[in-house]
């Protein structure tokens, strides 16, 4: 799975990304290119770099480093095509060879900067071979012409074409051709460095990303999560940043949730309508993305399990365009979560309230066995419900719910198998036509 | 020739043609090449694909831009693989046009290119401001393309040229008309009333002006959607000296104001003369019932070329055009081809 892909999933993580100061538009094709780590080394080695960095920006010298590296990086261009085509042989023009030598200059520039603060995470390679063929003159200035110092033969030309007036034709030939035999030696002099050259820009690149992550994880009060590697996965004080910083803009304070499960047993959630249920799920999926793509976690502290895929059906996106309802749509959903399962995958499955959409009898039959078939496979399944359900292989969370008229967003333990009975209490607290509300609760007790 | 004179005093020239073919870019030629006389650090680049020699449009011959020693160029990646001049390239933008990106290099000799610069005005705006902040340039020089006048508007340009020509009309009377008319909106004085602008200044609209410049209310929130129904808006209030046009001013307002009684004293407040859209006689009978047009910023037209010569092979009378264009505009007129300033 690419970055790039998981941008859709509606968890959260494209306010994540639009969050992200990264300076270079190369960086950010690099970071939506890449692949989801899957294991516990790599997303280990990720959170290592971070944590080489992170102290370092209580040193101000090293902020400031930062800053300037930052402004450096925005010039960084992406000349992946021109590398290739160096290394396939072709001649580069000077529109090429300003670009490399740019990418040189840049890269010579950050690494002044940095060195001094010894940092392995960041690999800077010397460019200094490169950017000697391209500025002979040492002048270290980003810009670029066949120099006259290349050959005493074009000098010569040169000043017998400004002493003809630029008139004569021949010599202005020869100079052509003298400058296309300069180019043709350059480029075969920086074949051999293409490899360098592909590597240094792509660890500026790699760089650009790291820097942005760190800052993220400052400016967000993000956290750097252990790997687990036990299948078992606990967060605590687990937020949502789009949604906090939603309810930052209307005043009002998110309440943080402490939540842990296992590969064991599949973890049923239940809880009244409005206790923050789906925002759990769409968290856990954001938080699980975030960990395998080496960002902060929005938490207090996290130790998470890496999985092979990310499972969310959330909400009810019925596909109009391939002419799916709602409940088709989830069934297609959970179906292909299942098969991963099948194959043998270990998951990450986020289920919220499967079945909701069909009539009650036939939709907890299904969500009574959808946790039958999850139990039967070691992965991270979790899924939340409003139906009654009496399966005992499964653990079980409850929102507190309504506590002295306000939600209590906490999970806590569950033993009971009966789903919690709020929803004409929550009416009646939204305002809703009181004559409705009272009917619904006669009809209620009429039925007991 | 006085008018590379005046040049030299502006930071920044616009060359505008009223149409294709009308000399802009013998023009240009004719400036850059008097230009390398003066201790001048010049840039120079078109919103167009220019100095093409075969006229894309009427495939009529055209000539090339020809550039000296030290002169800053723009153009898109395109054109400058293309050029047949010896120059050091300095940077080049992020943003693509369809020609590429855009190429900023100096001239290290003399020689021809194809320029195709930035062809947005804001990024003509941010190419002035980096051509004379990051290579200290005193003159930054645009050459339009087809017929745009949006790049000759104050807000871009300090100075303006203007290229008229028998590519507009065959008929001289009528050709003076019409160059008449552009530079009677080009030469429509500065407003007297001093608005106050604030951060929440109009972007859009039509606003009455009080006595004091501030912006009172709007009367239409945008000068497309007004009719007959909404001149209710009109507050009654007597002192309203003014009526602010944020936007484009269109025959429909012109026509609608005249008949409120109410507004035939107020003057017409405009951006500059390239917000005007208005044909010659609405605006002309609005002027002769007394209304009043002014503009925030003028425009400062130094001269105005002509080519006698349109593509459709139709050649008019030199002498004659330039003496009647001189006469009714008042201002210096020069046919550069002919008069033989070497180009």
């Amino acid at each position: 799975m690419k970055f790039r892909s998981v941008l859709d999933i509606s968890c959260g993580i494209r306010h994540i990304y639009s969050q992200l100061d990264i300076s270079s538009s190369l960086s950010r094709a690099i970071l939506l290119d890449s692949d989801m780590n899957t294991s516990a080394n790599a997303i280990q080695k990720d959170y290592t770099d971070i944590d080489e960095i992170l102290p370092l920006f209580n040193n101000s010298s090293f902020v400031s480093a930062i800053n300037q590296t930052k402004i450096k990086l925005s010039e960084l261009k992406d000349i992946r095509n021109s590398v290739n085509r160096l290394r396939e042989g072709a001649i580069l023009d000077d529109i090429e060879l300003f670009e490399i030598k740019s990418l040189a200059i840049i890269n010579s520039e950050i690494s002044t900067l940095l060195s001094q603060f010894n940092v392995e995470s960041f690999k800077i390679y010397d460019t200094t071979q490169i950017l000697n063929l391209l500025d002979p003159d040492g002048n270290r200035i980003t810009s670029f012409y066949i120099y006259d110092s290349y050959s005493p033969q074009l000098t010569k030309l040169r000043r017998d074409y400004k002493q003809s007036n630029y008139q004569d034709q021949e010599i202005s030939f020869e100079i052509s051709k003298d400058e296309e035999r300069i180019r043709e030696k350059l480029s075969a002099s920086l074949r051999d460095h293409y490899l360098l050259l592909d590597n240094s820009m792509i660890s500026l690149a790699n760089a650009d990303i790291l820097i942005a992550k760190c800052l993220q994880i400052k400016s967000l009060d993000l956290i750097v999560p252990k790997v687990s590697l036990n299948e078992k996965t606990e967060y605590q004080s687990l937020f949502n940043p789009e949604i906090e910083s939603i309810l930052k803009k209307e005043k009002r304070e998110y309440q943080k949730t402490d939540i842990s499960f296992s590969s064991q047993k599949p973890l049923l959630i239940t809880g009244s309508n409005m206790g923050g249920k789906t925002v759990t799920l769409k968290t856990l999926a954001l938080s699980q993305l975030l960990f395998q793509f080496g960002f902060g976690i929005p938490a207090k502290e996290a130790l998470i399990t890496p999985v092979n895929e990310i499972f969310l059906s959330c909400g009810d996106d019925q596909d109009y365009r391939v002419g799916l309802s709602s409940f088709a749509a989830e069934m297609k959903r959970i179906d292909k979560m299942i098969k991963s399962l099948r194959r043998g995958r270990f998951i990450l499955s986020l289920t919220d309230e499967p079945a909701r959409t069909t009539n009650p009898v036939e939709g907890s039959a299904l969500a009574e066995s959808l946790i039958t078939v999850l139990s039967k496979y070691t992965s991270m399944n979790i899924l939340t419900t409003h139906y009654n359900i009496i399966n005992s292989q499964c653990s079980r969370l409850r929102v507190k719910g309504f506590e002295n008229g306000k939600m209590n967003y906490s999970l806590v333990e569950d033993t009971g198998t009966e789903a919690p009975h709020e929803a004409l209490l929550i009416a009646e607290s939204l305002d809703i036509d009181p004559e409705w509300v009272e009917l619904a609760q006669k009809e209620l007790n009429k039925r007991n | 020739m006085p008018f590379v004179e005046k040049i030299l005093s502006s930071g920044t020239l616009s060359i505008v043609g009223l149409e294709k073919n009308t000399g802009k870019t013998e023009c240009l030629n004719y400036i850059l090449r008097r230009l390398s006389g003066y201790a001048l650090k010049v840039g120079v680049t078109s919103i167009g694909v220019d100095g093409e020699k075969v006229d894309q449009v009427t495939q009529s011959s055209k000539p090339e831009i020809f550039l000296g020693e030290g002169i800053l160029f723009s153009t898109s990646e395109k054109h400058y693989r293309e050029r047949q001049i010896y120059s050091e390239l300095l940077s080049i933008d992020e943003t693509q046009t369809s020609l590429g990106r855009i190429c900023t290099a100096r001239a290290l000799g003399y020689g021809k290119v194809l320029l195709s610069g930035p062809s947005q005005t804001a990024s003509l705006i941010t190419w002035i401001k980096k051509l004379k902040e990051d290579y200290s340039t005193d003159l930054c020089i645009i050459d339009g393309a087809l017929s745009r006048l949006s790049l000759a508007s104050p807000a871009v340009s300090e100075s303006m040229i203007l290229a008229t020509g028998a590519a507009l009309s065959s008929s001289i009377p009528e050709l003076v008309n019409k160059t008449q008319f552009i530079t009677e909106l080009i030469n429509i004085p500065e407003t007297g009333i001093a608005l106050k602008f604030d951060d929440k200044s109009p972007e859009k609209g039509i606003w009455q002006i009080g006595k004091g410049g501030n912006f009172e209310a709007p009367l239409f929130e945008s000068a497309f959607i007004h009719g007959e129904s909404q001149s209710g808006q009109i507050n009654d209030k007597n002192d309203i000296s003014a009526l602010f046009v944020a936007g484009a001013l269109t025959d429909r307002f012109l026509k609608m104001i005249s008949t409120e009684k109410k507004y035939v004293q107020a003057e017409i407040i405009v951006k500059d003369f390239t917000r005007i859209f208005v044909t010659p006689a609405t605006y002309r009978n609005f002027i002769k019932k007394g209304g009043i047009i002014r503009v925030l910023r003028r425009s400062n037209l130094i001269a105005v070329c002509v080519n006698p010569t349109a593509p459709n092979g139709v050649v008019l009378n030199s002498d004659k055009l330039c003496g009647a264009l001189g006469e009714k505009l008042n201002l210096p007129v020069y046919d550069i081809i002919k008069n033989g300033y070497e180009v």
